[in-house]
Formats: structure tokens, C-alpha cells, sequence
């Protein structure tokens, strides 16, 4: 069926859809994305060491406890993006009686007397903790969190590693696509938590580089001049 | 489109040239989804923060547009103004809650300001030129405006996963059907790019 409207309030009825799918979003949605709309280069912050001025930030916040089990959340230095975060799923944490409140806390640490072996720390060592309204707590068997950390750039292949005291552990880490120098890690247990690499490793990091990525560039310019020419030659024949 | 006078949501297909408008719709489609591929091949990891991958991306997009037969008009003041409007909506949810305290917020990046802002402004021209430009009018011509709203937004959500992630896919449709309906508004590209770059230069404050 055809409605018939007028210009004004065609107009009118577009805008009113627009304003209400973006306060919809707004207001039901959980915000998933920075408040921009765009692929807008988002500038990173120079890596932040312990010691640079400003030194690497201290995350804390706190979660309120509404149930009976621990509530999912995610927390994270204030750096852009973030060089430290956790993301915690729910119920992962044993809460003692009566716990109103979880407190994360993600401080930049100096790095213990005892390296890795074969390898270094890269950046920084970042020690996680929770407690629950006061209590330390950890996590639950079989609900592990992710930690994601940033490194310094260029430091090349790094990989998520755990300091249990006595020694390091290296954690099956995944590098996350979008963000350079960052790898995510699911953990058992909290802690100092840091990247490691080789110490031949560096400059590795960043740039796409490979010949997947020149097969790539390569396809997608021939794709290219392809596509602009059937449009060319489209518009040519349209004309009488 | 029409401006005044009785005129229908939903247009008939016009029969001469329809084809080929779909045909070109579809063709910068893919060249969009090619430019998107270029510039992750590009830069890798570090796409986000590559003022090289992304000029080179705008001028991928707007190359396409010209290729196309898209030609910019002149903007008046009122598209300007409908572009002003359109960015403080886009603003407004973000700055109330900052304002409200609802979720804390990083300080501005430690990079130069004057170095980010003409990428910034380049890459939000180029799009809309592409998506509220060359392609709407390919796709009005054949659906009508409510079509070409829609197929921009999917467009300008689609392209902004690899940087976002799925989960920005919402809010990214939210504010490609606010930039079509500036776009419907004001019948030209100058009041979505206006309001886009102007979201996008807020970021800097509102992230």
C-alpha cells in the first residue's frame, strides 16, 4: 500500500524514526562502542611504564552485588585503550555472607626479582585483585576470567604470563585483532599477571605486512578498478 | 527528492535506468567492502590508529563517488544548520551521561589534537559522500528514500565492524538512519557530513 504524505512530513517522519532508533540504542542497549559513530582513526596512548610520568594508571571500581551470585563485570585502566583490563563472567566468585560489593583492583606493580625464563617482561606487571566487601576472594573452579593487556609498541609476538611467587607460567594468549600489541588470556587465579617475549623479538608488531596482506592489497585494487570501470561504463551507457 | 507537495514514502520503480541504478548500487557496495579490506590489509593490527590507512580509505570512497557521477552541491546555510542539530543528537546521549556521572570516562588521548582532527574530518566527508551521496541517490533512484535510509545505514554499521567489533553494530545502524534522515531532511550531503564529523570531533571530549 502507497501512503500519501507530504513532503514536510515525510521529512518529519524520518527524523522522528532516526531520533528514536538512536535513543532506543541509548537507552536498552549496553554500550558497546565509544560515543562516536565513525572509523574516525582513534589516536593510541603512548605506552605508560611504572615509572613515566604519568605513570601507568590504577584501576579500581566497584560492583554492587544484587543476588545471590557475583555479577558479571568488565574493568580497566584508564589509559586509551586500556593496558590493563579483566572481564569476569557471573557467579565466578565465591562472595562471602552478606557481600554487597565487589572491588576490583588493577595496580602496576614492580617487576618481581625472578624474569622468565629465556624471555622478558615487556611493559609492565600488573597485579589483580577482588574482594568482596572487604574480603579478598578468588575464583571459582571451572570459571576462569580473561585478562587482556597492552604492551609497549612493536615489542613483536608477547604472550600473557602469570607470576605465581616462585615462578612465571605462560598462559595460552590470544592476540586481539583491532588493538595493536594486545593479547587476551583466560585465567584460573589472580595475581601479577604481565606480557612476556624473547628478548630477540621487537618491531614485529603493528604493521600488516606479509604477503597475505600484499595479496590482499593487490586483489582488492584490481577488484577496485574493476568495480570503478562497470560503473563507468554503466553511466556511459545511459547516456542518449 | 521531493520538497513540497503530496509525494509517497514508497516509490515506484522507475522503469528507465532502474536496472543500471541497482546495478551501480551494488557495484559500490563491493567497493566499499574492498576499501575496508585494503585498509585492514594495509595497517594490520594498528588499522584504528593509521592516519595513512585512513586517508587512503577516504580516498578510496571518494573516488568511487566521482566515478559514479556524483558531483557536490553548493550547502546553504539551512543544511549547514540541520548538520549542527544533527550532531548535537548524536552528542546528547553521551554528553548527558558523562554529565550524569553514569559511566566514567577516560581523559583526552596524549596525542596532538591538531594532527587528528583533519583525518578525522577527511575520512567523515569521504563516507558520507560515498553513503548519503553516491549511493543514496543510486539507491533512491530505484526504491525511494526510505530504501536508500536504510541500505546507507546497513552500509555504514557493516563497515565500522572490523574496528568496533558486532557489538557496535546497533548503536552504528542507530546513527546511519540519523544521518539518512538528515540527509532526507536538508536533500543534501552537507548536513550529514556536517553532523558526523562534528560527533566525530567530539570524541575527543566525550569518549
Amino acid at each position: 500500500m502507497v501512503v500519501a504524505v507530504s513532503g514536510r512530513q515525510c521529512r518529519l517522519l524520518f527524523l522522528g524514526a532516526g531520533v528514536l532508533l538512536l535513543a532506543a540504542v541509548w537507552l536498552l542497549l549496553p554500550r558497546t562502542a565509544p560515543p562516536l559513530y565513525d572509523s574516525a582513526p582513534a589516536p593510541a596512548d603512548p605506552y605508560r611504564f611504572l615509572t613515566s610520568s604519568p605513570p601507568a594508571a590504577v584501576a579500581a571500581k566497584d560492583v554492587p552485588v544484587t543476588g545471590a551470585s557475583s555479577p558479571p563485570f568488565i574493568a580497566g585502566s584508564d589509559e586509551n585503550p586500556p593496558q590493563a583490563q579483566i572481564l569476569v563472567g557471573a557467579g565466578s566468585l565465591p562472595l562471602p555472607p552478606g557481600a554487597t560489593t565487589v572491588r576490583v583492583t588493577i595496580t602496576p606493580v614492580a617487576p618481581p626479582p625472578i624474569a622468565p625464563a629465556h624471555q622478558r617482561v615487556d611493559g609492565n606487571v600488573y597485579r589483580f585483585a577482588l574482594t568482596a566487601s572487604g574480603t579478598p576472594v578468588g575464583l571459582r573452579a571451572g570459571a576462569p576470567a580473561t585478562i587482556v593487556l597492552r604492551g609497549p609498541s612493536g615489542a613483536g609476538q608477547a604472550t600473557v604470563a602469570r607470576f605465581d611467587g616462585t615462578g612465571w607460567t605462560t598462559l595460552n594468549s590470544t592476540p586481539i585483532g583491532t588493538i595493536a600489541d594486545t593479547y587476551a588470556a583466560n585465567v584460573t587465579s589472580l595475581g601479577d599477571v604481565a606480557l612476556i617475549t624473547s628478548p630477540s623479538s621487537g618491531g614485529g608488531g603493528g604493521g600488516g605486512g606479509g604477503s597475505g596482506a600484499t595479496v590482499a592489497v593487490a586483489v582488492g585494487a584490481i577488484l577496485l578498478v574493476l568495480v570503478t570501470a562497470a560503473i563507468l561504463t554503466i553511466r556511459l551507457a545511459r547516456r542518449p | 527528492m521531493s520538497t513540497s507537495g503530496a509525494t509517497a514514502i514508497r516509490r515506484r520503480p522507475r522503469p528507465r535506468g532502474a536496472r543500471q541504478s541497482a546495478a551501480v548500487s551494488t557495484l559500490l557496495l563491493i567497493g566499499v567492502a574492498t576499501a575496508v579490506i585494503i585498509r585492514i590489509a594495509v595497517t594490520g593490527a594498528t588499522w584504528s590508529s593509521s592516519a595513512g590507512a585512513t586517508l587512503l580509505f577516504s580516498a578510496i570512497l571518494l573516488g568511487l563517488a566521482a566515478s559514479s557521477g556524483w558531483r557536490p552541491g553548493r550547502p546553504g546555510g539551512r543544511a549547514l544548520g540541520w548538520g549542527v542539530v544533527g550532531a548535537a543528537v548524536l552528542c546528547a546521549p553521551p554528553a548527558l551521561l558523562r554529565l550524569l556521572g553514569a559511566h566514567s570516562l577516560a581523559p583526552p588521548p596524549a596525542v596532538p589534537l591538531l594532527g587528528w582532527v583533519p583525518t578525522v574530518l577527511v575520512v567523515a566527508a569521504a563516507e558520507e559522500i560515498l553513503l548519503r551521496g553516491a549511493l543514496f541517490d543510486a539507491v533512491t533512484a530505484m526504491f525511494g528514500d526510505a530504501a536508500a535510509v536504510a541500505v546507507a545505514a546497513a552500509a555504514f554499521a557493516a563497515l565500522h565492524v572490523p574496528l568496533y567489533g558486532w557489538g557496535a553494530i546497533p548503536l552504528d545502524l542507530a546513527a546511519g538512519v540519523w544521518l539518512g534522515s538528515l540527509r532526507v531532511a536538508s536533500g543534501g550531503v552537507a548536513a550529514p557530513a556536517t553532523a558526523h564529523a562534528l560527533a566525530d570531533l567530539a570524541w575527543w571530549w566525550l569518549r
